[in-house]
């Protein structure tokens, strides 16, 4: 199996077995992410194969440092278009039940113009994941960035559901806190 | 700014988050005992609560069977239970009972039967009850959140009691236990959005 930087240059010198290389590397990490949003194995492997065409045409002219969560970064995009496809009329799944619980996290009243800039919002996620020790971090990652269930992530730390819920909902009213301080006057 | 553009903000989090949570590039899955642990102490609690009941069942049936006259007042204190509790005037009969189990000590007849906060110092006792398990409460048809600080080991000024929490009207939200019901709660006149559970060694806020 290749290293991050001996396919990255694949797609450099226009090589399409950057794509072959890819699959086998980051097919099954990509899977589950699209799979953690989407439910469907169907809508899961086409996410997959935009997600591979994507990075073809972005690599390059760009070159990620970190080509993992390159890749990450565009199935999770592409995974969430998707849904957002599928679910234009009706809300369902655990998706819907994810994004609920972010609603916790959004201040009342109105952030100022300029937050809305996703950019900026990523920025103060940042630095408030930088307050957080390591395994609390690590949770919040893998249920909002990874979407994995809560059931998954409890099995990985030998913890109870209800443990996981509680440290979720901890952390949401600390981002729901912090996004409140640095945009928002009640 | 709605809760898809949020998840789209935290996608943008840095490369070293996303790297150090990657479920792929995890260690390996935990050891049996680690993941039991969670399920070691309720099922303790469960073989501790059952052990007691087999142990009290038991000594009531060797009071009955060691002869006919120890029969006959056991058989007598029976009856005088039954019509304790038909009558709780009648209590009398119980007595030798409810020491019984408190010479085990699991609690006492006071811990049994008494204020919510000797109820909240067992369930504390018992592991059941930390900031960890604490869940939000619903009180009065409203939501409040636990304020993640320390209890206030005195009763926060200007306090008074303005109910208990019920399963029956108020749901309440306790990690796999709901034995926060019947517990006091206290607000100060001026916050109405506050309020204050008592507990054995504290009392924690909520806030709406």
């Amino acid at each position: 199996m290749l290293e991050d930087p001996q396919i990255i240059q694949l797609y450099m010198d226009r090589d399409t077995r950057a794509i072959e290389e890819t699959d086998t590397k980051y097919g099954r990490y990509c899977t589950r992410i699209a799979l953690n949003i989407l439910e469907s194995s169907g809508d899961a492997e086409e996410c997959v194969n935009d997600t591979y065409f994507r990075t073809w045409d972005s690599i390059p002219p760009q070159k990620p440092d970190s080509f993992s969560s390159f890749l990450g970064r565009i199935v999770r995009n592409i995974s969430l278009d998707r849904y957002r496809y599928n679910h234009a009329q009706k809300r369902f799944g655990k998706m819907d039940v994810l994004l609920s619980e972010l609603e916790d996290c959004i201040p009342t009243g109105n952030l100022t113009e300029e937050l809305f800039e996703a950019g900026e919002v990523s920025g103060i996620i940042n630095n408030f994941l930088g307050t957080l020790e390591k395994q609390r971090r690590v949770i919040f990652v893998r249920r909002y960035w990874y979407s994995q269930s809560i059931r998954e992530i409890a099995r990985a730390y030998g913890m109870t559901e209800g443990q996981v819920k509680s440290i979720l909902f901890r952390l949401r009213s600390a981002l729901r806190a912090t996004l409140e301080k640095e945009g928002v006057h009640l | 700014m709605n809760r898809e553009e949020l998840f789209g903000a935290i996608g943008g989090i840095q490369d070293t988050y996303i790297e150090e949570a990657n479920p792929e590039l995890a260690s390996p899955p935990i050891p049996l005992v680690r993941r039991l642990r969670p399920y070691i102490g309720m099922a303790a609690v469960f073989v501790l609560v059952i052990g007691l009941a087999v142990l009290g069942r038991n000594t009531l049936f060797r009071s009955g069977s060691t002869g006919s006259a120890e029969f006959s007042r056991a058989t007598a204190d029976n009856a005088r239970a039954d019509t304790a509790a038909a009558s709780p005037e009648a209590a009398g009969g119980l007595e030798t009972v409810e020491e019984t189990a408190a010479e085990y000590g699991l609690y006492s007849k006071d811990q049994a039967e008494g204020t919510t906060e000797d109820k909240a110092q067992f369930i504390m006792e018992s592991g059941l009850l930390s900031p960890e398990t604490l869940l939000p409460i619903t009180y009065g048809g409203e939501v409040y959140a636990p304020v993640w600080a320390e209890l206030e080991t005195e009763m926060p000024s200007g306090c008074q009691q303005v109910g208990e929490l019920s399963t029956e009207t108020d749901a309440v939200f306790y990690l796999e236990n709901a034995s926060l019901e019947g517990s006091l709660v206290y607000q100060i006149a001026s916050e109405e959005n506050t309020l204050y559970v008592a507990y054995a060694d504290g009392w924690q806020r909520y806030e709406k």
